[in-house]
């Protein structure tokens, strides 16, 4: 017998197999509203009042964020005991984006496309972000039984009606043309052979908008996009992180201190303006969950705008993915595409029951599989762990014999490497940190409502998902305001007459954290995760990290 | 392909590329493909290719095998795929501001009416 899984785990799938033929013959029922809310009020991390701080200082005084991302908040910066000559300038640009990833990168190409002189700083390489690890699709109503309207629908109810419609109205209005433009770049769309292009459901979607590259979507659209800009010769700083903005006595930003990561030089750019496109903030693992992000995500965007007097909004809300490997050891934490779900496995406990509806929106399918866990439906794993069946054998069944491999190879590739064939065997999964659905506060153009020529685009940015995001808005996302941004910033840097560069609000924001007391022996922003093999220079003396 | 990566003809057919393929993809093969200009297969053949780079640093005869792939899966994602023809339309009928009145409409509803029109919506079976 096939049995790539621990004894008590084999025993579990018998039980799997038993119910499989029944439960496929019916669709679990879908939870009403206020059954949602219960279940996400009691197992949802969002509401474990003990992993969230109140931030002392800055826009957000007063407001909750989680411990890890206070504790940058209320960090100082490492260029406090630093004397950085603003005199010299290394890069003068007229728009300065600081992120290599889809986000930034759009960006880049618009604001290239309008004429303007634009940069690309990113403390690892371009291309190596979270875009680059997204599985599952895209998302835009392009569809005959399908609108621009419906979407808004979806991710604005998706999001418990907390996005700024504004923002929801730019990404679901754009989304088509979104698309087109990917297309027109050579993104190679999962298509039929009319043309039209394959697509299912995600997570709380009411129509099938979700456009694919199999199940590398954000890997196909972040390598054409790499590819495109590298082609228009765009400078791209590597290995350089921004570790400061740079403002003017105008109350405007100036640009920024970027730090070379292997030398641990610092060196000065001046732009007309400045987009954060820094991506999300898996590696500060809050409340101690594995994450699916890559190496970077570490909020550093978050904390050079708020330091810098941009508000953030909904950083007490983050995504936790229902579907994060969880077995076996060496995988965990690394994203199940919802794909998955999306092509008909189901979510199944310990007792082989589908306790809920495998497309629910993403914080209530989180909250179940925890709820399952923590009331002793939960599969058990070595080394304490738990975690609750996806039962991929169905999707061998329910389309045919290689849709697996067709539909979802990156997910097989990741199983077989530990031996695990998921057409034959169901696969263990337990959510995992996914997203930041919050960040810095933008206006429908993009641009930050406190410092008139800073924007923010990507996951950096706050408020178009609400307090939870929809799969496949996420890769548009970065793709409509990276573009959005683009545009804006190299229109604006036209009229922007920048004064003589400070750093003055950087030591105003160290006084404030003198004046509320608040001390955390830590230098903000993280750059790269804890566990990383770095010395980090704490006011003068070197500790070893 | 001729123009861009005239080394993809040096090809020895050593196979080392196949051989170093963390993806385990059939590299060479898609290198084949390139050489006949058979750009749909190259495309379909690579896909799956992270660019690592580890095909390449074997290669005696210097070929930049990922760079060859992402050439054909763009080329063929622009200009072999059919035109998918919904999503022109779609594109054409929101610069003609086909959906701006109804757009504005929900934006301006109270959340009320939101949680009902979103909690009784009809989901595509």
């Amino acid at each position: 017998m096939y049995a790539p899984y621990p004894e008590n785990m084999m025993e579990s799938i018998k039980k799997v197999e038993a119910t499989r033929a029944q439960r496929m013959a019916t669709e679990p029922r879908r939870l009403r509203a206020d059954e949602k809310d219960a279940l996400l009020k009691k197992f949802h991390p969002d509401y474990n009042p003990d992993a969230f701080a109140e931030i002392k200082v800055g826009p957000n005084k007063g407001q909750k964020a989680p411990l890890e991302l206070a504790e940058m908040l209320h960090s100082t910066s490492r260029l406090i005991n630093e004397k950085i000559d603003l005199t010299k300038i290394d890069y003068d640009v007229d728009v300065l984006v600081i992120g290599g990833g889809g986000a930034g990168s759009s960006c880049a190409i618009e604001a290239h496309n309008a004429g303007a002189n634009v940069m690309i700083v990113t403390k690892l390489r371009i291309g190596d972000a979270n875009t680059m690890m997204a599985e599952g699709g895209i998302q835009a109503a392009d569809k005959e039984n399908d609108s621009p309207v419906q979407h808004y629908l979806d991710c604005f109810g998706g999001g418990h009606f907390a996005a700024k419609p504004e923002l929801v109205k730019r990404l679901v209005m754009e989304a088509p043309d979104a698309i087109k433009w990917l297309n027109d770049l050579g993104v190679e769309f999962d298509k039929q052979a009319d043309g039209t292009m394959v697509t299912t459901h995600g997570g709380g979607t009411s129509r099938k908008r979700m456009h694919a590259a199999k199940d590398y979507s954000g890997a196909e659209i972040m390598r054409t996009l790499r590819d495109e800009v590298i082609n228009r010769a765009i400078p791209v700083v590597e290995f350089t992180s921004a570790v400061e903005l740079i403002k003017d006595e105008k109350g405007q930003v100036a640009g920024a201190v970027l730090l070379n990561m292997e030398t641990g030089d610092y060196s000065v750019a001046r732009a007309k303006t400045v987009v954060i496109a820094t991506g999300g903030a898996g590696r500060m693992h809050y409340q101690g969950f594995p994450t699916s992000n890559h190496y970077g995500a570490t909020a550093d965007g978050l904390v050079l705008g708020y330091r810098a007097g941009a508000a953030l909004l909904y950083q007490d809300s983050i995504q936790y993915h229902p579907t994060g490997a969880i077995y076996p050891s060496q995988i965990i934490g690394a994203l199940v595409t919802e794909k998955v779900r999306s092509v008909g496995a189901q979510l199944v406990n310990a007792n082989g029951e589908a306790y809920i509806h495998p497309l629910e929106t993403r914080d209530v399918n989180a909250s179940g599989v925890i709820r399952e866990c923590e009331e002793g439906r939960g599969v058990d794993v070595p080394g304490g762990l738990k975690g609750v069946w996806l039962d991929t054998p169905m999707i061998e069944i329910l389309g045919g014999e290689g849709t697996i491999e067709k539909r979802i190879p990156a997910m097989f590739r990741m199983y077989m490497n530990y031996g695990i064939d998921m057409r034959k065997v169901p696969i263990l999964i337990y959510p995992t940190l996914h997203y930041q659905n919050g960040g810095l506060e933008i206006t429908g153009d993009g641009f930050t409502k406190e410092i008139p020529n800073l924007l923010v685009a990507g996951e950096a940015a706050g408020g178009i998902h609400g307090r939870n995001r929809l799969m496949g808005n996420s890769l548009l996302d970065v793709i409509v305001f990276g573009r959005n941004a683009g545009k804006k910033a190299a229109a604006k840097c036209k009229n922007v007459e920048l004064g003589e560069m400070n750093l003055d609000h950087v030591k105003a924001y160290d006084e404030e954290l003198k004046e509320a007391g608040v001390e955390t022996n830590e230098v903000s922003p993280m750059l790269l995760p804890h566990y990383a093999r770095h010395e980090r220079k704490i006011t003068g003396e070197v500790v070893s990290a | 392909m001729m123009d861009l990566y005239p080394e993809i003809y040096s090809c020895v057919g050593c196979n080392a590329c196949t051989k170093a393929c963390t993806q385990d993809l059939n590299v060479m093969q898609y290198i084949a493909y390139a050489q006949r200009g058979e750009l749909e297969k190259c495309a379909e053949e690579s896909f799956d290719c992270v660019s690592c780079g580890c095909c390449s640093v074997r290669c005696p005869a210097g070929i930049s095998h990922p760079m060859v792939g992402l050439l054909a899966r763009r080329l063929t994602g622009k200009y072999i795929a059919p035109e998918a023809k919904h999503l022109t339309k779609r594109v054409e009928e929101i610069h003609e501001g086909a959906y701006d009145d109804l757009i504005e409409q929900i934006m301006q509803k109270p959340i009320t009416e939101m949680e009902e029109l979103y909690n009784n919506r009809d989901i595509e079976k």
